[in-house]
C-alpha cells in the first residue's frame, strides 16, 4: 500500500512557487527583485484582461486606456497638478480612474460586438494616447514623461515601512496579485462569474432567457479596469515615472499575447504568460543584443499564434504528470 | 491667407488620396477575410525604403516606384501563404496577433538595414508658380502627378472590381463569402490576389509618400490608426467611400493644423469612427461584409 | 449509377447532432423532394451537400465521385449549384452582376447561358442594372436561381424556394423548375408543403429528426393524408 508522505507534485507546486517568491528578495540581487516585480505588475494587468477577454469573451484592443491612464492619474497628482505623496490616495485614485473609465468603456462598447467593439477599443485608445500627447495645460507633460513619481513610507508609529520602492514595492505587488488572484477565484465561482462564462459562450441565449447582459458587460470592463489600474500603479512607483508609452496601443496588444500566452482563461495562465514575456524581452536582449530582443518577441507573437493558440496552460497538464512522476520516482529513490 | 489656404488645400488632396492607396488594400483585406492586418503599415514603410534604396542606387525615383510595387507584391504573397490563410480559417484573433508580430519585425529589422534616421528623398521636378484667380504661390508639380497617379491607381482599381469578372467575383465574396465559394468562386484565391493587389498598392503609397514625408521606420506604425479610421469611416468594398473619408480626413488635419494642434484634430477623427463605428458600422457607402 | 448519393450522413453543427445518419439518391434527370416540418434536418443536408457544413462520417457521391468535404467552390464547378435558403442576394451587386459572378464547369458559352437564363426569367432582362436589394422577394427568388444556373450546372439544389412568396411568385417559380427541369438538370429540393413540391417533382423523401423516415412517389404520397399528417403535420 501506498502511503503519501507528501502531497503530489503537481499539487504542491503553486505553495512551492509562492515560498520561492516570498523568500527570494533574501538571496538575490536587487535587479531580479525589479524584473520580478515587473513580471508580478504584468500579471496583474494580465489577469484584469483575461476577465474580460478569457472569462467573458470581449476582445479589447484598447487596454492601454486602463493601464495607462491610472498611471497618468497618479502622476498628475503626484507631480503635475498636486503635488500628493500619500500612496493610498494615489492607489485610490488610479483605482477610481480605473473602474469609471472602464465602466465609460465597457457602456459605449455595450452598443457593439466582435471586431466592431475591438476596432472601437483600439479607438479610444488613440483619443487618450492623443489627450495625453496634447497635453492640456501641461497636465501631462505630452511627450515627455512625467518623472519623479515617488510616495513617502507607510509610517506606523515610529515603524517607516518603505512599500513603494524596491523590496517593499515587490511584497507590495506580490500582496495584490494574491488577493486579485483570490478576488478572480471567487468571482468566477460567483453569480456574477456565472454570467460572465455565460456571456462568453452563448449571449444571444443569455438574452432569449431574458437576461439584461448590458449591465454584466459594463461590470466586467470596470472590474477589468480596476485591476488594471492597479497593475499602472504599480508600474508607476517602479519606475517612478509615468510615460506616454504607457498609453500607447502596443500596450494593448502585448498583454493580449501574454493573455494568450500563458491560455487564455485559466488564472494561471496570464501569470505564466507575463512570466514568460518579461524574462523574454530581458533576456533576449542581452542574448542577442540590443533591439534585437523586439525579433524574440516578434517571432514569439507569431510562434504562439501559428502553434499554440490556446497557449501554454493547457498544453501543462500533458507536461505536468511526466514532471510529476519524474519528481515523485526521485523522492522515493531518497535513501 | 488664401495663398496658404489654397496650398493646405492642395496638400490635403494629395496625401488624402495617397492614404486613400493605403486605406483601401486595409478595407479590402478587412471586408473580404474579417482580418485586421496590422502589418499593412509595414508595406507601406517598405515600399518607402524600396523606392529609397532603389533611388540611392540608380537615381530614378520612378523605377523605385515600380520596384516597391513588385518587393510588397512578392511579399505580400508570402505572408498570405505562411500566416495569413492559414491563421484567418481558425480566428482572425490569431491572424492579428501573428500580424502584430510581423509589424514587429518588420520595424526592427528596417531600423537595423537601413538605420534609425529618415531618409531623404528629394521632390522630383521643380515648383510651378500658379497665379490666378487672386491667388500667387509656388507649388511642387510633383504633388499633382502624385495626385494624378493616385487617382489612376484608385480608378484602376475601381474600374476592376465593377467591370471584371474577378473584380465582381471579389465583392461577391465579400458580401457573402459562403454563397460565393457555392457559385464556384475560389475565395481563398481571390483573396490571395486582393491581399496582394494590396499590399502593392500600400507598397507605392510609401514610396509616393517619401519625398513628401521622408521615409522612417515608424512610418507605417504611425499611420495604421489613422488608415483603420479611413476604412471603417468610408466603407469596407468601396473605393468611392474610402477616397472620401481619406480626403476628408486629410483636409481636415491639413487645414485645421493651421488654426489647432494637429493632435485634437486626430481626436476629432477618431471620435468620428467611434460614432460611425456605433451607428452605422458599414461606414460611409460600404456594403456588408464577412464581420457582419 | 445515381447522379447523386448520400450514404448515412452524420453532420453536426458543434455540439449539436443533427444528422444521424441521412441515406437518399437521385437519378439523373429525376425531380425529388425533400420533405418535413422544420428543424428536421433539410437545411443541414442540403448544406451538407454543398460542404457549407462537412459530415462527420458519412459520404456524398456525386456523378461517381466521392465529393464529401470538397471545397463548396470546387463542387460547384463540377455541376451542382445551389439555391439558398432565404435567397442570399449580394446586395450591392446588379442583378447583371449577379449573373457574372458564378464560375461555371465551361468557359465557352457564357453569353449562351445569360439568354437561357433570361428567356426563363424574362422579368428580370428589365431589371439588368438595378441593385438586387431594390427587388421585390419573388424578383430576388427567380434572380438566385438564375444566378445558379449561370454554372451550367447538371444538378440543382434548392433550400425552400417558394417559402415567403406571394402566390403569384409562387406560380412563376414553378414554371421556371418545370421548364429549367425540362432541359435535363435534375432538381433536389427541400420544401415544408408537400402539394407544392409535388408539382415539380415525382419522388420524395420525408426526413425527421435527422433521419430519413419515409420514401415515396407522387400519387402515393399525395393520396396518404395519415402520411402527410403523421410526418408533415398538414391537416387532411
Amino acid at each position: 500500500m501506498k502511503i503519501r508522505i507528501l502531497p503530489s507534485p503537481a499539487h504542491a507546486l503553486p505553495w512551492a512557487i509562492l515560498a520561492l517568491l516570498l523568500a527570494l528578495p533574501f538571496f538575490s540581487g536587487p535587479y531580479l527583485v525589479y524584473l520580478i516585480t515587473l513580471a508580478l505588475t504584468f500579471a496583474i494587468f494580465a489577469l484584469g484582461y483575461d476577465l474580460l477577454f478569457g472569462h467573458t469573451g470581449i476582445v479589447s484592443f484598447g487596454h492601454s486606456v486602463f493601464y495607462g491612464m491610472p498611471a497618468y492619474a497618479i502622476g498628475m497628482l503626484a507631480h503635475t497638478v498636486f503635488d500628493i505623496k500619500n500612496a493610498v490616495v494615489l492607489i485610490g485614485a488610479a483605482l477610481l480612474t480605473g473602474i469609471v473609465l472602464g465602466a465609460l468603456v465597457g457602456w459605449i462598447c455595450s452598443f457593439t460586438r466582435g471586431i466592431y467593439l475591438a476596432i472601437v477599443t483600439f479607438a479610444l485608445a488613440q483619443i487618450s494616447e492623443l489627450f495625453i500627447f496634447s497635453d492640456p495645460r501641461g497636465i501631462t507633460h505630452g511627450e515627455n514623461s512625467i518623472t519623479g513619481i515617488r510616495p513617502s513610507a507607510v509610517t506606523i508609529g515610529d515603524f517607516s515601512l518603505n512599500l513603494f520602492s524596491g523590496v517593499g514595492l515587490y511584497y507590495l505587488t506580490l500582496a495584490f496579485l494574491l488577493v486579485v488572484l483570490a478576488g478572480m477565484v471567487l468571482l468566477m465561482r460567483s453569480q456574477w462569474g456565472q454570467v460572465f462564462h455565460a456571456i462568453h459562450q452563448n449571449e444571444e441565449r443569455l438574452l432569449s432567457l431574458g437576461y439584461n447582459t448590458r449591465p454584466y458587460k459594463i461590470l466586467a470592463f470596470s472590474l477589468s479596469g480596476a485591476i488594471s489600474a492597479i497593475a499602472g500603479s504599480m508600474i508607476a512607483f517602479l519606475n517612478n515615472i509615468v510615460s506616454p508609452a504607457m498609453v500607447d496601443w502596443q500596450v494593448g496588444a502585448e498583454i493580449l499575447l501574454i493573455t494568450v500566452l500563458g491560455g487564455a482563461g485559466t488564472m494561471a495562465g496570464p501569470i505564466l504568460g507575463s512570466f514568460v514575456v518579461v524574462f523574454t524581452q530581458t533576456y533576449a536582449s542581452s542574448l542577442v543584443g540590443g533591439g534585437n530582443w523586439v525579433y524574440v518577441l516578434g517571432a514569439l507573437y507569431i510562434l504562439v499564434a501559428l502553434f499554440l493558440p490556446g497557449g501554454i496552460m493547457p498544453m501543462l497538464p500533458r507536461l505536468l504528470p511526466a514532471f510529476s512522476s519524474g519528481l515523485a520516482r526521485l523522492l522515493r529513490r531518497k535513501p | 491667407m488664401a495663398n496658404v489656404l489654397v496650398t493646405q488645400c492642395l496638400n490635403g488632396i494629395t496625401i488624402g488620396l495617397i492614404f486613400a492607396l493605403v486605406a483601401l488594400g486595409l478595407t479590402i483585406v478587412l471586408g473580404l477575410m474579417g482580418v485586421l492586418n496590422f502589418a499593412h503599415g509595414s508595406f507601406y514603410m517598405l515600399g518607402g525604403y524600396v523606392t529609397y534604396s532603389v533611388f540611392a542606387a540608380v537615381g530614378n525615383f520612378w523605377l523605385g516606384l515600380v520596384a516597391a510595387m513588385l518587393v510588397c507584391a512578392v511579399v505580400g504573397i508570402l505572408l498570405y501563404l505562411t500566416i495569413v490563410r492559414p491563421l484567418t480559417k481558425r480566428s482572425p484573433l490569431e491572424a492579428l496577433l501573428a500580424l502584430v508580430g510581423v509589424s514587429m519585425i518588420s520595424l526592427q529589422a528596417a531600423r537595423t538595414i537601413w538605420g534609425p534616421d529618415p531618409k531623404l528623398l528629394p521632390i522630383p521636378f521643380g515648383r510651378v508658380h500658379i497665379e490666378m484667380f487672386g491667388l500667387d504661390f509656388q507649388y511642387p508639380v510633383y504633388f499633382f502627378v502624385a495626385m494624378g497617379l493616385a487617382i489612376a491607381v484608385l480608378a484602376g482599381m475601381s474600374l476592376l472590381f465593377r467591370h471584371t469578372d474577378i473584380g465582381i467575383r471579389c465583392l461577391a465574396a465579400i458580401q457573402d463569402h459562403e454563397i460565393a465559394s457555392c457559385m464556384g468562386v475560389n475565395v481563398d484565391r481571390v483573396s490571395c490576389l486582393m491581399f496582394t493587389v494590396g499590399m502593392a498598392v500600400a507598397g507605392l503609397a510609401g514610396g509616393l509618400a517619401g519625398p513628401v514625408f521622408s521615409v522612417y521606420p515608424n512610418m507605417g506604425i504611425e499611420l495604421i490608426g489613422m488608415m483603420f479610421v479611413i476604412a471603417i469611416v468610408g466603407g469596407m468594398g468601396s473605393i468611392g467611400g474610402t477616397v472620401i473619408a481619406a480626403t476628408i480626413i486629410a483636409m481636415t488635419k491639413s487645414i485645421s493644423s493651421i488654426y489647432i494642434s494637429g493632435n485634437i484634430a486626430d481626436i476629432l477623427a477618431f471620435t468620428v469612427l467611434l460614432v460611425i463605428l456605433l451607428v452605422r458600422p458599414r461606414g460611409i457607402m460600404g456594403i456588408a461584409s464577412v464581420m457582419d | 449509377m445515381a447522379l447523386l448519393a448520400l450514404d448515412d450522413l452524420h453532420t453536426y453543427y458543434g455540439l449539436a447532432y443533427i444528422l444521424q445518419g441521412v441515406s437518399l439518391a437521385c437519378e439523373d434527370g429525376e425531380a425529388v423532394a425533400l420533405l418535413g416540418r422544420n428543424g428536421q434536418g433539410k437545411t443541414t443536408t442540403i448544406k451538407s451537400i454543398m460542404s457549407m457544413v462537412v459530415p462527420r462520417r458519412g459520404s456524398v457521391t456525386f456523378q461517381g465521385q466521392n465529393v464529401t468535404g470538397w471545397p463548396s467552390h470546387a463542387i460547384a464547378r463540377r455541376g451542382m449549384s445551389l439555391v439558398p435558403e432565404g435567397r442570399r442576394i449580394f446586395p450591392a451587386l446588379s442583378v447583371l452582376d449577379h449573373l457574372r459572378v458564378p464560375v461555371g464547369t465551361g468557359h465557352a458559352d457564357r453569353s449562351e447561358q445569360l439568354r437561357f437564363v433570361l428567356e426563363v426569367f424574362p422579368e428580370l432582362e428589365e431589371k439588368l442594372n438595378e441593385a438586387a436589394r431594390g427587388l421585390s422577394g419573388g424578383q430576388q427568388q427567380m434572380l438566385v436561381i438564375a444566378r445558379a444556373l449561370m454554372t451550367r450546372p447538371t444538378m440543382l439544389l434548392l433550400d425552400e424556394p417558394m417559402e415567403g412568396l406571394s402566390p403569384k411568385a409562387i406560380k412563376r417559380v414553378i414554371e421556371a423548375l418545370k421548364i429549367i427541369h425540362g432541359t435535363g438538370v435534375t432538381l433536389f429540393f427541400a420544401s415544408t408543403s408537400c402539394e407544392r413540391a409535388f408539382l415539380v417533382a415525382n419522388r420524395a423523401y420525408i426526413i425527421e429528426k435527422g433521419r430519413i423516415v419515409h420514401q415515396a412517389g407522387r400519387d402515393e404520397l399525395l393520396g396518404n393524408v395519415e402520411v402527410q399528417r403523421h410526418y408533415l403535420g398538414v391537416r387532411g
